[in-house]
């Protein structure tokens, strides 16, 4: 039997518990890990050396450069299908949230203990 | 006598060849003059003139290791890969070289899974399914890749700190047996080189999901306790008994060493390859396919064939 009512409002918060404070998060965390990874080409220096000893930046540079940036590439693509999903579920959350007097009112309550919580502002209505 | 002061001993070196195969020949020597009493000054000073000339290549053999990579730099590479990349991506699986926090927001992936139960549309189902239920996997192999570029970082600066000592042992004891050449007994000495000993291999990280490759994580062996490394430490005995010889060994390790390090350097490439081909051969172990979810649109996200469809239970 589909959910109604206050329970498809508890649904709906957990979506957006989900979205906003989970997947959102961790999108986030990705992102800000693959800005770092970019952030350490301007070491690059460091490998320069007598050409005399492996070449003038040695043979592992090209390698590096290239595994970096793949991985960087990873990263970013996890957080942008993350916070894709995030806003998703966010999205739904209000969507389902509107269904009924019943699931409106249950989810109101529980969205405000969560951004409570996780003290950010709520998000617009 | 330390690697940054290398130029200046190099000089030395060869200034200290040159007196020493001049006194080993019967030249006197005081402060700065060489000297002889059945020569006049002009044919000692064509003397002297002949024997710089044999040596005046002694000081520049040591150029390929006066300008090296920089292992401090290496080392504050490997820790900003540590603690403001690898560290978000990792969920305590982490070991060997620098100790490193997991995340405890990874867990939250496993809240995501519970919040989203309910719901049984084929958007949901599509989004535990091929992205839920993969994330720890790929998001280890991910990580696993970031500990590969840390390791680099970290042999890298193995490699160039254990170079920098080697070329510093080699001056030192070049010096010093110059310095004992025309004693009773000159020393007899041993260059000790250190590269091939410096890096090895880092235990304790597998791919998760059937990777035919073997990846491999590197690190210095002095900071990454259970490393094995590639090779041993290697002493190049030499003769003390004149300043050509000394010369001539000087030469040979440095030639040995250089070796080293780009040999060094190569099974650090291996693993970066090893990395590459592993993202290149199977992507799949290292990113999970979209999640239908995230194209949603206020118009199918209620839908039970593109959206969340309903929740039950």
């Amino acid at each position: 039997m589909p959910h109604s009512g206050e329970a498809l409002g508890v649904d709906a918060a957990n979506l957006y518990n989900a979205g906003r404070f989970k997947v959102k998060v961790l999108a986030d965390q990705f992102g800000g890990a693959a800005t770092s990874l970019l952030g350490t080409q301007a070491g690059d220096g460091i490998f320069a050396r007598d050409p005399r000893v492996g070449g003038s930046l040695g043979p592992a540079k090209g390698a590096f450069d290239e595994l970096r940036d793949q991985v960087v590439g990873l990263l970013k693509e996890t957080q942008q299908n993350m916070q894709d999903t995030g806003d998703a579920l966010v999205m739904a959350a209000l969507e389902y949230a509107a269904t009924d007097e019943g699931s409106r009112t249950a989810f109101k309550g529980i969205r405000e203990t969560l951004d409570a919580e996780n003290h950010v502002p709520p998000v617009p209505s | 006598m330390s690697w940054e002061q290398l130029g200046d001993h190099a000089a030395k070196i060869q200034q200290s060849a040159i007196i020493m195969d001049l006194r080993q020949r019967g030249f006197g020597y005081d402060k700065g003059r060489v000297y002889d009493s059945s020569m006049t000054d002009e044919q000692v000073q064509t003397v002297v003139d002949i024997t710089a000339g044999r040596f005046a290549g002694v000081a520049a053999m040591f150029d390929p290791f006066i300008k090296t990579a920089d292992p401090a730099g290496f080392d504050r590479l490997s820790e900003r890969l540590a603690t403001e990349v690898a560290h978000w991506l990792n969920a305590g699986q982490g070991k060997g070289g620098t100790e490193m926090a997991a995340n405890p927001d990874l867990g939250r992936m496993d809240d995501v899974k519970n919040l989203v139960e309910p719901w049984f549309g084929a958007a949901a189902v599509n989004f535990r399914d091929n992205f839920l239920s993969k994330w720890p996997g790929i998001t280890a192999n991910q990580f696993l890749l970031i500990m590969i570029l840390k390791g680099a970082a970290e042999a890298e600066a193995g490699v160039w700190r254990a170079a920098r000592a080697s070329i510093d042992d080699i001056a030192h004891k070049a010096q010093a047996a110059l310095d004992a050449m025309l004693d009773c007994n000159p020393k007899d000495l041993a260059f000790l080189l250190t590269v091939a000993g410096s890096i090895g291999a880092v235990g304790g990280f597998v791919t998760t999901g059937g990777l035919s490759l073997t990846l491999t994580v590197l690190g210095e062996v002095s900071a990454s306790a259970g490393a094995i490394p590639f090779g041993d430490k290697k002493e190049l005995p030499f003769s003390g008994k004149n300043a050509m010889a000394i010369v001539n060994a000087v030469q040979g390790a440095i030639t040995e060493l250089i070796g080293q390090v780009i040999a060094a350097e190569n099974k650090i490439l291996e693993s970066l390859n090893a990395g590459l081909s592993a993202v290149a051969g199977s992507s799949d172990l290292f990113i999970a396919p979209r999640p239908a979810l995230a194209d949603a649109t206020p118009a199918t996200i209620r839908d039970e064939t593109a959206g969340l469809g309903s929740a039950l239970g």
